[in-house]
């Protein structure tokens, strides 16, 4: 029984049929093996450029993460007192060269103007009535 | 002549002419292997082709403890099962295109593409010691070397996949 079902099954799969040309096989498997090879050379340089993308950005970042401004920008104008403070010497040193140098252009018109735009005034009386 | 021990050789020293050599002296027996699973001239080449790129980056790390045959029919079981695979989730995809005329009928009315349908159905280890022992007529012994399983565990599990085809297949068409 088991013999017969087996034999049915043999018979069943059989195949007739001429096996491919082994040239034209063998050059398509060259052509293949072609093909294989460079989409594995592209995949390799992807991943280098990937990879290299990948550092340089991460590299960036945390360069830029160290000296970016660390405040909150909204609250800025809120705290003008706190982050003029921060660095208060040099700006300081920076609205006195630009007076000088607008006082020695005998404008005092601009100079006062200079201060408004700057709100130098209110920010000066501010920090000195939380001197005294 | 040269062995295929010896074109293995020569293929490792990086003669890729004997590459070829193998390729012509197997490609009939490969072509076949899978001519009498698909039923496809086209399917056959292309699993064909298929093995031959896994032997030729396999090869070079061949280290002559098993014959090249064993080999080989180790490469087509597995391409055999890669095809299977495949083809349930293009069934399941309803993607199947292929001619249905390529799979011959005999006399029971059986086609091709059921019977490989059923086998592909097996749990592996019956699957392959079907396969081995269906396609390409492989004693017990044979079939255990290239699928690594004693002479006697080829035998049970080729006697309970045919059980469970004989089973599936018995009520379509009073087997």
């Amino acid at each position: 029984m088991n013999m017969n079902f087996e034999y049915e099954l043999k018979t069943a799969i059989r195949s007739e049929g001429n096996s491919p040309d082994t040239n034209v096989f063998i050059s398509k498997l060259h052509d293949t093996q072609h093909k294989l090879a460079i989409k594995k050379a592209r995949i390799q340089s992807s991943l280098v450029t990937a990879v290299f993308l990948f550092m340089f950005g991460w590299v960036s970042f945390s360069q830029l993460n160290s000296t970016v401004f660390e405040g909150n920008y909204y609250t800025y104008e809120d705290n003008f007192e706190q982050y003029a403070d921060l660095d208060s010497s040099s700006f300081d040193l920076y609205v006195a060269d630009m007076a000088l140098y607008l006082l020695e252009e005998d404008d005092v018109l601009s100079v006062l103007e200079f201060f408004q735009e700057e709100d130098y005034e209110t920010a000066f009386n501010k920090r000195q009535e939380s001197n005294l | 002549m040269k062995t295929d021990y010896e074109l293995i050789q020569l293929f490792q020293q990086g003669d890729s002419s004997a590459f070829d050599e193998l390729v012509k002296r197997h490609l009939d027996s490969v072509y076949h292997f899978f001519l009498r699973i698909t039923g496809d001239e086209m399917d056959a080449e292309d699993l064909s082709q298929s093995v031959f790129i896994k032997l030729f980056k396999s090869l070079k790390k061949f280290r002559f403890d098993a014959e090249f045959t064993t080999y080989l029919y180790r490469a087509k079981v597995n391409t055999a099962n890669s095809y299977f695979t495949r083809n349930k989730w293009r069934n399941f995809l309803h993607m199947d295109q292929s001619p249905e005329q390529s799979y011959s009928h005999d006399e029971t009315g059986i086609t091709k593409k059921e019977i490989w349908n059923y086998v592909s159905k097996l749990p592996a280890k019956q699957r392959n010691v079907v396969i081995m022992r269906l396609n390409q007529e492989l004693a017990f012994k044979e079939i255990g070397l290239v699928l690594n399983m004693s002479e006697g565990t080829a035998k049970v599990n080729y006697h309970h996949g045919i059980n469970k085809l004989r089973e599936w297949l018995k009520d379509e068409y009073e087997l």
